[in-house]
């Protein structure tokens, strides 16, 4: 055969080996379980709340004893909501694990606050709802030669971040110190802790069956079990009305939070 | 048919050893090793005992068949190319070879005996398979008497004397003309493909499909299905590759005629790979709601630009072989290089030869 050939032949048989061997080598320590991935369970992985967004970090370990380095790994997230519809979608940034080393990755996925539509956001803060989680991983391996991805999904049950509101009008009391007169009503409610030490807005609404109505704000820093009153001030006429009578009265109380708004409402008759 | 071929004075002693040692080695040494691995491997497992009694049976017609067939090897390879004794004895391997392969079946016990303990596999399917590459192989000893018979014809009152032609005349499209192509040589590439590219692919798809169905796993359905649309497309990309391999086989090298299917060929297996590497991606439904995906295709590329460089190799190969083949007369490829250089040679000496007595007797001339 002539020489040129004989060339060419070996050129091909070159390429064919290169590739066997660089199939041979990837797929070997995946058999023998080159490739372990740890997740860090003595520190708690939990979601945390920024003003604009949620966020869940953790940390994970990953021991690549393959021939080859794993390149652009990325993890990316997606919040379906109950009806299917993209909520949010976040990607991490691409992160490099070398061949026969260990290596820390801190995992980070984030649900922009900002992204949601109101009633999506409604129901995170206040009724809790059912999202599917879908994670996505992908890297390349083989010199990038294979891009190896997994992607599966779950269904992920929202707790409300505020829950249980409640008036509890039969502790509600007068109030009168000489000429100022007012009206206590507590209430109560849950904050997840998610949200602990945030600030929550509390619009207190009191009318009577006289027409008489006043608004109080109140700023409440959320916590496991809040147990607050809202302290309205009522005039003299409507506290002669209370001490001497049966009156009909209603509270309204409004939490605010993320721009997201909840009411309760109660009707009592008031008998002094 | 001439008799008188068939006599002893034809046949070379040498040759018929080193056929029939070849013809031993392929249907009796090979076959029993696979028997003794097997039943070697069957008694590690505790195998059941039809197994056992079968593969008895299956040694005992290994030994009759592969004696019977190490003798016609013998002769086959005996007697010299283009003459009707090896054409008779080469063909009564090729057609004897079917009949041992299918009596290897026992009659459908087998296939009865490996769903028993493995799982379905449809032998007869198997052998359909196989059958289609043996009658290829009973086409091959046509084509070998055929391409060798004017050869062996030479010198005799029966021989035709070989056209000759003018290399001035010679176009490119002349390179098509049938008396240039080797018979033997387009059957036997044609066959090795069938094989390589249709009927080893099928037999692994079968076997794969067969061992997928007996395990009871939803998510391998998929997979079997897919299994399916691979297989249609193997055929339909192996047949033609089987067709243009004919005719690479069949044409000289050098020759336009030659290059062309090789080209084709090339292009079909770029395909092929292609196709079969399932066009580099791979997405498992490995548990419920879990998605594996593989993407490959960088990989495959390097195979396909592997495979790709054939298409140098035959540019080369035309343009490098061409010459010789002109100045060879533009002869059909058959037997070794150095035979027919040595052939050539002999003959040239024998005109050299003639030239040389005409002349002295000119010069003697008075």
């Amino acid at each position: 055969m002539k020489l040129p050939l004989v060339a060419v032949r070996l050129g091909i048989l070159a390429i064919k080996l290169i590739a066997l061997m660089i199939i041979i080598l990837s797929i070997l320590p995946l058999m023998n379980g080159g490739i372990d991935v740890n997740f860090d369970t003595a520190n708690d992985s939990d979601w945390s709340y920024t003003s604009t967004s949620l966020s869940l970090d953790s940390p994970l370990t990953v021991t690549n004893n393959g021939f080859y380095d794993i390149n652009d790994l990325t993890i990316g997230f997606t919040f379906l909501g109950e009806d299917g519809e993209v909520l949010a979608e976040s990607t991490s940034d691409s992160m490099d694990i070398p061949a026969g080393k260990e290596t820390e990755l801190r995992v980070r996925m984030t649900l922009d606050l900002d992204d949601l539509t109101q009633n999506v956001l409604s129901d995170i803060v206040f009724n809790g709802t059912r999202m599917e989680f879908v994670v996505e991983v992908s890297a390349k391996y083989s010199m990038d030669l294979v891009r190896i991805s997994v992607e599966g999904g779950t269904d992920l049950s929202w707790q409300p971040m505020l829950s249980n509101l409640d008036i509890m009008n039969e502790y509600s009391r007068l109030m009168s110190d000489g000429s100022n007169h007012s009206l206590s009503i507590p209430y109560t409610f849950y904050a997840q802790d998610l949200i602990q030490g945030q600030p929550v807005m509390v619009l207190t609404q009191f009318s009577d069956s006289h027409g008489y109505m006043t608004n109080l704000t109140q700023v409440i820093d959320a916590r496991d079990n809040v147990y607050e009153e809202a302290v309205v001030p009522i005039t003299q006429e409507v506290y002669d009305r209370m001490t001497s009578g049966p009156e009909e009265l209603t509270v309204s109380v409004t939490l605010v939070f993320l721009g997201c708004s909840n009411t309760v409402t109660e009707t009592w008759g008031w008998s002094s | 048919m001439n008799v008188g071929e068939f006599s002893w004075k034809h046949a070379n002693l040498n040759k018929g050893i080193v056929s029939a040692a070849l013809h031993g080695v392929k249907y009796l040494v090979l076959p029993l090793v696979l028997i003794m691995f097997a039943s070697t491997a069957l008694s590690n497992f505790d195998a059941p005992r039809a197994i056992e009694t079968m593969l008895l049976e299956i040694q005992t017609l290994v030994l009759i068949f592969g004696t019977v067939l190490l003798v016609l090897g013998f002769f086959k390879g005996a007697y010299p190319k283009g003459s009707y004794s090896r054409l008779t004895f080469g063909m009564t391997v090729a057609v004897l070879a079917i009949f041992y392969a299918f009596s290897l079946l026992l009659d459908g016990r087998l296939e009865e005996e490996l769903a028993d303990a493995m799982f379905e596999l449809d032998l007869y399917l198997l052998f359909a398979l196989y059958f289609i590459g043996a009658a290829f192989n009973v086409l091959v000893q046509f084509g070998e008497f055929v391409d060798h018979r004017r050869s062996w014809m030479e010198g005799t009152e029966h021989s035709i004397p070989q056209e000759k032609e003018d290399p001035k005349e010679h176009r490119w499209i002349h390179d098509f003309r049938i008396r240039y192509g080797s018979l033997f040589n387009g059957l036997r590439l044609s066959r090795r493909n069938l094989i390589g590219f249709v009927i080893i692919p099928l037999v692994f798809v079968i076997v794969l499909k067969a061992a997928l169905s007996s395990i009871d796993l939803e998510q391998l359905d998929q997979l079997a299905s897919r299994l399916d649309s691979v297989a249609t497309f193997m055929l339909m990309l192996g047949l033609p590759i089987t067709a243009l391999a004919f005719f690479k086989g069949f044409y000289p090298k050098g020759s336009v005629s030659r290059f062309l299917p090789a080209l084709g060929m090339v292009l079909i297996c770029l395909y092929w790979i292609w196709v079969l590497g399932l066009e580099g991606r791979l997405a498992v439904d490995v548990m419920d709601g879990v998605v594996f995906g593989l993407d490959y295709s960088g990989l495959l590329l390097i195979i396909m630009c592997g495979t790709a460089l054939w298409i140098v190799y035959y540019i080369l190969e035309l343009w490098l072989y061409r010459p010789e083949w002109k100045d060879g007369g533009f002869q059909k490829d058959i037997g070794k290089k150095k035979e027919r250089q040595k052939k050539r040679k002999d003959k040239d000496d024998e005109s050299a030869e003639v030239i040389e007595t005409a002349t002295s007797v000119v010069k003697n001339d008075p």
